[in-house]
């Protein structure tokens, strides 16, 4: 079995003054030993909380996470810390994700020296070896971040993240606040990086073309919720629920020739606090019926390694 | 005649330690009704250009060095401070990128948009009320909603109360500096489509700025792409996308993950926009690119006609190219 | 820090010097900033004048603080006596500068407690937030809600009077003010992603405490210290001029006013230098202060 990380049912709420927010909403997958899982969706629905909680930096609510077969939920707050050298993350905000004084050596030296990995030399030996790997070119071990781009301090964070030696990551956005040719340098980064030390990835990103680009597997959240998930080519050839094809039609594509059915999704996200039980995606959708608007759709495999949550999906797609 | 015209705009913020040559020699001309796509990356001088039309240059340390931005025939630049306040928001209004902040959180929608229409035309409070309700049922919004606080309503409905109090006096030009970034994917289709169908219901002509070349696709007629302060390729929309000449232009698109084609490894523009405030002699592009030669570094790049409505700077893109 | 700099570069291999950046330190772009600020300069320089005259009060003056001389009592100022003389015919620009030490002293001092009692709790309670933060807050309060100086001048009639006790009763009040400012800088701080970054790769809670976020407290802890001396040297006049900081005769500046207010009506010297020297004395800390604040706020960076 090559499964690394499987999470079932997985819930985490927020105390809100309006009531409970339901950021994560009963997730369950599974991912393979270096395999890319995108996870997409629309600011608020609960991918970056979902990032959060599968390496433990929050608890969740409800549900089950095993890493390596062992489960990892309850474990205690010395066993998490321990966890770190497993599982690592990567931000989105280059900006606000460096303490702004320290400079770079110091940054990336910062996991080996809250672990006590090694001593002073074979320490720095490790920071320059990390710089080097991410790309960072030496000279810049003495900069503070407020000097470098965001692209270089992007490396930095990409390096902090490595240091531990990691298995598995969750890149949350890491490039959504680049610029499209420095996008495209940390995204072949971090595919390298991937390739060359049989890393997994959790890949956050609201921008389908960079997860099209990247995953394996492609999970859409909506509203907490899971909506579609599949393998990343099939979900663009093959779209069943009627929010993925939504979001793939409004994704601007810069070329003029590509032809496609246009559809505009109406209306906004709904809530995620207290959510009512129906479908979450009811009010946008344009074939929602009765049942839609009564009871909460099941998360089912429709086609083979293809699940959808919809109650119409079969109908809708002529199954 | 053209609507906008604007002839070696260049523009410099004076620094205590050096200069920063933000927009340099411009040119750019817009047709009535139609919509311009300028784009660029972070600093590269889009929304200076922007703010330079409308003067809105924060002086000092600002200043437009030279330059001259002709709107239907006159100059701007040469215009009187009384005169240009007349023109901000009533023949050509601007859409900011944050709709967050771009509202008063005290006034309600409706007093905001009855506001910009009371200053610029005669009309009484009554009546600019009523046209206020008229512009959020244009923009999709409910009329009685006008007496609500922009904290009611989301990110994607301010946008909508910005682009509202931007065409309120049925501008002659509309300059949108990323109007969308800041919103979902399925929020920004929404403002897309609701944007080019007031345009074509208003024939109000565009000046749309934006990183995104996807948003100039479904959007724009012409599109000039802006590098280090200067447009390095210009066109219509067909010439340029089909026919892509400046390498740099050719590098955004290598950077973008494909939807409809099947890419193994994204094709980056190596290296970084060099610093406005030490722009290199010659191309501006050369340290980044695939195919300088010494002679770029040796001459000022100029734009050259390589067909038909389309124009870009490098010596080695006319005849062929590459 | 330059030698650590240049072991770095002579271990790290065989790569080119300018492989390696200088080590640059922030306070550069700050005092540059400072630097730029006249009225900052302006105070920044009352503050060093006045603690250059008082550390140097023994080679500047070469009359005794408390030799009495009965026939010289109440002489205006001369070449002699700059000041004039006090009631007991000493010499009072002697007076000023001495009493000028104790004033510094006690009131650095009380800073400092301050500072550090404040920075503990205002630390530990913006970070864990709560019932800490909410046990903490409540108390703070109550402090609050107390006049500094009433509880300075109950807290020294309990104590008794005395340079030491002096700083104690002054320092509670501070407490309170530093212990907010702190509370805050860290409930900002905390929400920035290096904090988490620093949990993500296995950082312990003292750890992100001391290394990620006290550091970066500094700066509005310095500039809320260097008003609150200012502050301080005010609080400790005002305790002797009702008798509770420092008893005569030991000099200080406000028991030289409290003295001087009886004479008031017919010999000014007594109570118009000591006043002078407190005011010039909080005008500067609280110029230079500001400027402080200015040149640190790194979003006040062009």
């Amino acid at each position: 079995m090559d499964e690394l990380l499987r999470v079932e049912h997985l819930k985490k709420y927020f105390n809100n003054p309006g009531g409970m927010l339901h950021a994560v909403d009963d997730i369950s997958f599974t991912i393979k030993k270096g395999d890319v899982l995108g996870v997409v969706g629309e600011s608020g629905c609960g991918k970056t909380t979902l990032g959060r909680v599968v390496i433990k930096l929050l608890e969740p609510t409800g549900g089950k996470i095993f890493y390596e077969g062992k489960d990892i939920t309850d474990i205690g707050k010395k066993a998490n810390i321990e966890l770190r050298k497993e599982m690592q993350i990567i931000f989105q905000d280059p900006y606000s994700s460096l303490n702004p004084r320290l400079h770079v050596f110091d940054l990336i030296a910062d996991p080996l020296k809250s672990f006590r990995l090694m001593g002073r030399s074979a320490r720095k030996d490790k920071v320059f070896e990390l710089m080097d790997m991410v790309g960072l070119s030496r000279r810049f071990a003495y900069s503070y971040p407020h000097e470098l781009d965001g692209g270089r301090r992007q490396r930095i964070g990409v390096a902090r993240a490595l240091a531990l030696s990691p298995k598995f990551i969750v890149c949350d956005e890491p490039v959504s606040s680049l610029d499209v040719s420095i996008q495209a340098q940390i995204l072949n980064l971090l595919q390298d990086l991937q390739k060359q030390h049989q890393l997994t990835y959790i890949f956050v990103t609201h921008d389908l073309s960079v997860v099209k680009h990247i995953s394996t597997d492609i999970l859409v959240m909506y509203v907490g919720a899971m909506v579609e998930k599949c393998g990343a080519k099939e979900l663009f050839e093959k779209p069943l629920h009627p929010y993925t094809k939504g979001l793939l039609a409004a994704i601007p594509v810069p070329n003029i020739d590509y032809v496609r059915e246009k559809i505009v999704l109406q209306g906004e996200l709904s809530s995620p606090i207290n959510p009512k039980s129906e479908c979450r995606f009811a009010n946008r959708c344009s074939y929602a019926s009765d049942i839609c608007r009564r009871e909460i759709p099941v998360y089912e495999e429709v086609l083979p390694k293809h699940f959808v949550t919809c109650h119409r999906v079969r109908e809708i797609n002529n199954l | 005649m053209n609507l906008l015209e604007i002839k070696g705009l260049t523009i410099q913020y004076a620094m205590r330690a050096n200069t920063i040559h933000a927009v340099n020699n411009v040119d750019l001309t817009i047709a009535p009704g139609q919509t311009l796509g300028l784009v660029g990356e972070t600093g590269a001088g889009k929304t200076t250009t922007a703010r330079g039309i409308l003067r809105l240059i924060q002086t000092p340390p600002g200043k437009i060095v030279s330059g001259e931005v002709f709107f239907e025939g006159r100059d701007l630049l040469k215009m009187s401070g009384a005169e240009m306040r007349a023109i901000r928001g009533k023949s050509i209004s601007m859409i900011f990128q944050n709709p967050m902040s771009a509202l008063n959180p005290i006034l309600t929608i409706g007093e905001q948009i009855a506001e910009v229409i009371h200053l610029h035309e005669k009309c009484s409070k009554k009546e600019a009320a009523e046209r206020s309700r008229n512009m959020l049922k244009m923009v999709g919004i409910r009329p009685e909603r006008a007496g609500e606080y922009p904290h009611q309503f989301s990110g994607g409905m301010k946008q909508r109360v910005v682009i509202a109090i931007a065409l309120a006096c049925s501008p002659k030009l509309l300059i949108a500096d990323e109007p969308t970034t800041a919103l979902d994917v399925t929020i920004q289709a929404q403002v897309l489509d609701m944007m080019r169908a007031l345009k074509n219901k208003l024939n109000t002509s565009m000046l749309l700025i934006t990183h995104d070349l996807g948003v100039v696709a479904e959007t724009c007629d012409a599109v000039a792409i802006m590098y280090a302060g200067e447009i390095v390729e210009y066109g219509s929309l067909e010439r340029v996308f089909h026919n892509p000449k400046h390498p740099y232009t050719l590098g955004l698109f290598g950077s973008i993950p494909s939807l409809d084609k099947v890419v193994e490894r994204l094709s980056p523009i190596r290296g970084l926009m060099p610093e406005p405030s030490a722009l290199p002699k010659g191309c501006k592009f050369k340290e980044r690119c695939d195919y300088s030669c010494d002679d770029c570094e040796k001459e000022e790049q100029v734009l050259r006609e390589i067909e038909l409505n389309h124009t870009v700077r490098c010596m080695r893109a006319e005849g062929g190219g590459f | 820090m330059l030698r650590h700099l240049v072991k770095e570069k002579k271990e790290s291999n065989p790569r080119t010097p300018e492989d390696i950046s200088v080590k640059k330190a922030l306070w550069q772009d700050v005092l540059a900033r400072f630097l730029k600020n006249k009225s900052g300069i302006v105070g920044f320089s009352i503050v060093v004048i006045m603690i250059l005259l008082i550390i140097f009060a023994p080679v500047i003056t070469r009359f005794d603080y408390d030799a009495q001389s009965f026939p010289d009592r109440l002489l205006y100022p001369s070449a002699l006596h700059p000041f004039g003389t006090d009631n007991f015919g000493r010499d009072l620009f002697t007076r000023m500068l001495y009493g000028g030490r104790i004033s510094f002293m006690i009131a650095f001092i009380a800073t400092l407690i301050s500072a550090a009692i404040g920075t503990v709790f205002g630390s530990v309670a913006g970070y864990f937030g709560g019932v800490i933060d909410m046990i903490i807050s409540r108390f703070l309060d109550i402090l609050m809600a107390i006049p500094s100086l009433l509880l300075a001048i109950a807290i020294s009639a309990a104590l008794g009077s005395g340079p030491i006790n002096t700083a104690l009763a002054l320092s509670i009040g501070g407490i309170a003010i530093s212990a907010r400012i702190i509370r805050a800088t860290v409930m900002a701080i905390k929400t920035n992603e290096y904090i988490e970054a620093a949990k993500a790769t296995g950082s312990r809670n003292l750890r992100i405490i001391r290394k990620h976020i006290l550091p970066n407290t500094f700066a509005p802890l310095l500039v809320n210290a260097t008003m609150s001396i200012g502050g301080s040297i005010m609080g400790i006049a005002g305790l002797s001029f009702i008798g509770l900081g420092v008893k005569p005769p030991t000099p200080e500046w406000g028991s030289i006013l409290n003295v001087g207010r009886e004479f008031i009506r017919d010999f000014w010297p007594m109570t118009v230098f000591p006043a002078l020297f407190i005011m010039l004395t909080i005008f500067g800390f609280n110029l230079f202060g500001d400027a402080l604040r200015d040149a640190l706020d790194p979003r006040l960076k062009d």
